[in-house]
């Protein structure tokens, strides 16, 4: 399974690898990482359908993650991807927004990675 | 046949009315003989001469005859002859000359008339019981501008008279008595009208004595006038003139009397008396210079109309008079009793008492004038007296004013010790709110910060829970792989965790560099100039205004661009009042933005360029957004404290003023300002390195 991380902070990277190490070992998961929405459409377009999972947070400088979101569920139809909004700021309000942007999960930061697992069923 | 019983009151026996007189024009020496032929004679009373027999030259020359019987009771009586007529004449009494009156010219000398007044009786004899001529050469002229004779001018029904010893006596007493009286009166009216006049000028304001002195000056005139009139060496002409002159002051004094009466009594002069005075005075001028109409009955007519004017004004005001103007009353009243005095003795005292008879003259001239001398110096007397009123009442007020102008200066300084110190409290006041608002500004900038602050620190946070709960994994694993012996793998865990571990302590650090920041914002400056990082100083606001707007505002989103010089080095500033001015320059900006976007322009990218450039040795920050930018008339106004184009409650309005006295006042910099409205708006803060 292939997951699009994207997130302005760096030390995401690490942390994601280092919390699915054994997966990533095992070859379950595959991670591919952007720092901000414009990188990460790049990325989608270059690799279409390779990414089955989007993580994204939602604050980043530029396009913010919401806007990605739209992007992405606008643009890439079949099959969409899953997309799951990643924040530090848990209001009503974000979370409202993502869900009617069609996003498919939406976690808070710190990032819970038991959760984030048992979603992922791995 | 003339008889002592003939004598009138004052001793004579006019006979130039008798009957008896013989006239023959020209002139014969002997036709004053006792006995002559009376052929070319015509009976003709001297009373009856006119101008109509002069000749061609206008000379009369004649003589008059009467023959008269003497009454033997005349017994000794002394008589005399009077010659009362501007005529020269010589009186004959039975052919003998007895004396000449002028010069007839009969001499061979030339004409000269004769002044008949103040002129004694000639003594002459006429015996008793026995009969005599008298015989009269008689010369005269006709006045050019009369076209009469002078002997007309007295009337010659006047011109010879008859008279007795008493006659004689009370006439030369008389004539001897003029100049002591007449000058007494002359001194006593100049004296007055100097001392009137002089009064008048000293006290323009009393119209009364103007008058008063007018009156006075042309009594005075009046009697200088009737003393040289009465000077027995005038010639005829000289005496019209004084006579017409005497005559024309009389009618002005009985004019002004009433004047003077009216304004002493504060009585307003009708219009129609006005009138009739006026028309009293012409006529009296013409009928005192040109001769118009008889004199006495003129000065009879001015006479009567000025006592009836007084006695209307003295009714009038008689129950108003006050004070000096009593004064008056027995002036006028004396003036009428003397006059009438004057003539009661004169028609009807056969006694011809002459001491009495100056005394009611000298009454009749001058009780006026001296009661206008009393009322003088009684009104001078009552003025002196209001005055003095005046003064005191002055004097009173002022006490009163003085009284109220130090009441009223000690209301004022109790009322300037209430306002200064009103004044001291409401400046007290106005620092404390000032002080207040300066930190109100500050909280409220760091109420924006807030949720900025809240996620910068959450994420070192979230990355310290995470790595810190990634470390316990891997250090479990860890000593998995040490009990498998798997050392190799044991170094590469042991490694992340290190890394992982230096990770936990930056995020730490990072979330204690956030806390000290905010700590050090609210807090007052320290007012120390330190070395400071401004590319650093930039960024950290930057990322916290982004995330403070973005925190309240879900929606908003900008595009932050930055561009660092770093050559710029640190600069010597207050750190907080620095941070505060960038923090204040890029939330505008944003907010500038985020406005901007809301009206749903197309395309529009909402971006804020925060850039640092070396200028020289100075340092400049700007701090740039594409928002609608400032309006011209608004640019001048954004320094100014509470100017805020913000919605009410959103902006103290002092952001930008504080930032400006920081800048200028505090780092001796400069913020500038420059924009294009619509398109964007660029702050830059110049500062000394």
């Amino acid at each position: 399974m292939k997951i699009l991380v994207v997130d302005d902070e760096l030390d995401m990277q690490t942390l994601f690898r280092q919390r699915f190490r054994k997966e990533i070992r095992e070859g379950i998961v595959e991670f591919a990482f952007a720092v901000s929405g414009e990188m990460a459409l790049e990325y989608l377009n270059k690799n279409h359908h390779e990414a089955v999972l989007i993580l994204s947070d939602i604050n980043m400088p530029g396009m913010s993650g919401l806007q990605l979101l739209e992007k992405i569920k606008h643009k890439y139809h079949t099959p969409p991807p899953i997309v799951m909004m990643i924040t530090a700021y848990s209001d009503q309000d974000n979370y409202n927004q993502a869900m009617k942007l069609g996003a498919d999960d939406f976690l808070t930061k710190p990032v819970d990675f038991t959760l984030l697992k048992e979603k992922l069923k791995i | 046949m003339l008889s002592p019983g003939m004598f009138n009151g004052s001793e004579e026996i006019f006979i130039s009315t008798m009957d008896g007189w013989l006239f023959r024009e020209g002139h014969e020496p002997g036709w004053a003989n006792k006995e002559i032929n009376l052929s070319g004679w015509r009976k003709l009373k001297p009373a009856e001469l006119s101008a109509k027999l002069a000749d061609k030259n206008g000379k009369l020359e004649g003589w008059l005859r009467l023959k008269v019987n003497m009454d033997t009771t005349f017994g000794n009586m002394p008589l005399g002859l009077r010659f009362y007529c501007w005529a020269a004449s010589e009186l004959y009494i039975d052919g003998n000359l007895i004396q000449s009156f002028g010069n007839t010219g009969a001499d061979g000398k030339p004409f000269k008339e004769f002044n008949p007044n103040n002129k004694l009786p000639v003594r002459v004899t006429l015996v008793p019981g026995k009969e005599h001529i008298i015989a009269i050469h008689f010369v005269d002229e006709v006045v050019l501008y009369s076209g009469k004779l002078k002997s007309e001018d007295l009337g010659l029904s006047l011109f010879v008279r008859l008279t007795g010893p008493r006659f004689y006596s009370f006439f030369s007493k008389y004539i001897s008595n003029w100049p002591r009286y007449s000058s007494i009166w002359m001194s006593v009216c100049m004296l007055l009208s100097v001392l009137f006049w002089l009064l008048t000028f000293q006290n323009p304001r009393e119209k009364n004595l103007r008058l008063i002195a007018q009156y006075t000056t042309i009594f005075a005139f009046s009697v200088c006038i009737l003393t040289l009139r009465e000077d027995t060496s005038n010639s005829f002409g000289y005496y019209k003139i004084y006579n017409s002159l005497y005559f024309l002051c009389n009618y002005l004094l009985l004019g002004i009397i009433p004047m003077i009466i009216s304004q002493v009594f504060k009585h307003s002069v009708p219009q129609k008396l006005r009138i009739l005075l006026v028309v009293y005075t012409v006529l009296g001028i013409l009928n005192a210079i040109v001769g118009i109409g008889s004199q006495s009955v003129g000065i009879a007519l001015g006479v009567a109309i000025s006592l009836f004017l007084c006695i209307y004004y003295l009714i009038s005001s008689w129950k108003k008079l006050r004070g000096a103007q009593w004064v008056i009353v027995p002036g006028l009243l004396l003036t009428l009793f003397f006059l009438l005095g004057f003539v009661a003795l004169t028609v009807y005292n056969r006694s011809q008492n002459i001491p009495g008879i100056y005394l009611f003259l000298t009454g009749f001239y001058l009780s006026f004038p001296l009661s206008l001398m009393a009322y003088v110096s009684l009104r001078f007397t009552e003025i002196l007296s209001e005055v003095r009123e005046n003064a005191n009442q002055v004097m009173q007020l002022n006490e009163e004013k003085k009284d109220q102008a130090v009441h009223q200066q000690k209301i004022l300084e109790v009322e300037v010790a209430r306002q200064t110190a009103e004044l001291r409290t409401t400046l007290e006041n106005l620092k404390s709110t000032q002080s207040q608002l300066i930190q109100s500004e500050k909280m409220a900038s760091l109420g924006e910060l807030t949720a900025g602050i809240a996620h910068e620190i959450q994420n070192p946070l979230n990355f310290v829970n995470n790595f810190s709960e990634v470390n316990k994994e891997l250090l479990l694993e860890m000593k998995d792989e040490i009990d498998k012996g798997n050392l190799e793998e044991v170094k590469a865990i042991a490694n992340d965790v290190i890394g992982n571990e230096e990770k936990i302590n930056r995020h730490g650090k990072r979330a204690d560099a956030i806390v000290k920041g905010m700590l050090q914002h609210s807090r007052s400056g320290s007012g120390v100039k330190e070395p400071t990082d401004i590319n650093a100083l930039a960024d950290e606001y930057l990322r916290l205004a982004y995330h403070g707007l973005r925190a309240k505002d879900k929606s908003f989103n900008a595009t932050m661009v930055t561009d660092f010089d770093p050559s710029i080095g640190k600069a010597n500033v207050m750190l907080q009042d620095i941070g505060r001015v960038i923090l204040n320059l890029i939330t505008n900006a944003f907010y500038a933005v985020n406005d901007k976007k809301k009206k749903g322009i197309e395309g529009y990218e909402p971006t804020v360029t925060v850039s640092t450039k070396k200028q020289g040795n100075k340092v400049m920050i700007s701090v740039k957004d594409n928002g609608m930018g400032i309006p011209e008339k608004v640019r001048e106004k954004i320094f100014q404290p509470f100017f805020t184009t913000k919605p009410t409650g959103e902006g103290t309005g002092l952001g930008l003023s504080m930032s400006y006295d920081i800048v200028t006042k505090g780092h001796g910099g400069e913020l500038l300002v420059n924009s294009e409205e619509g398109s964007y708006a660029e702050f830059n803060i110049v500062l000394p390195t």
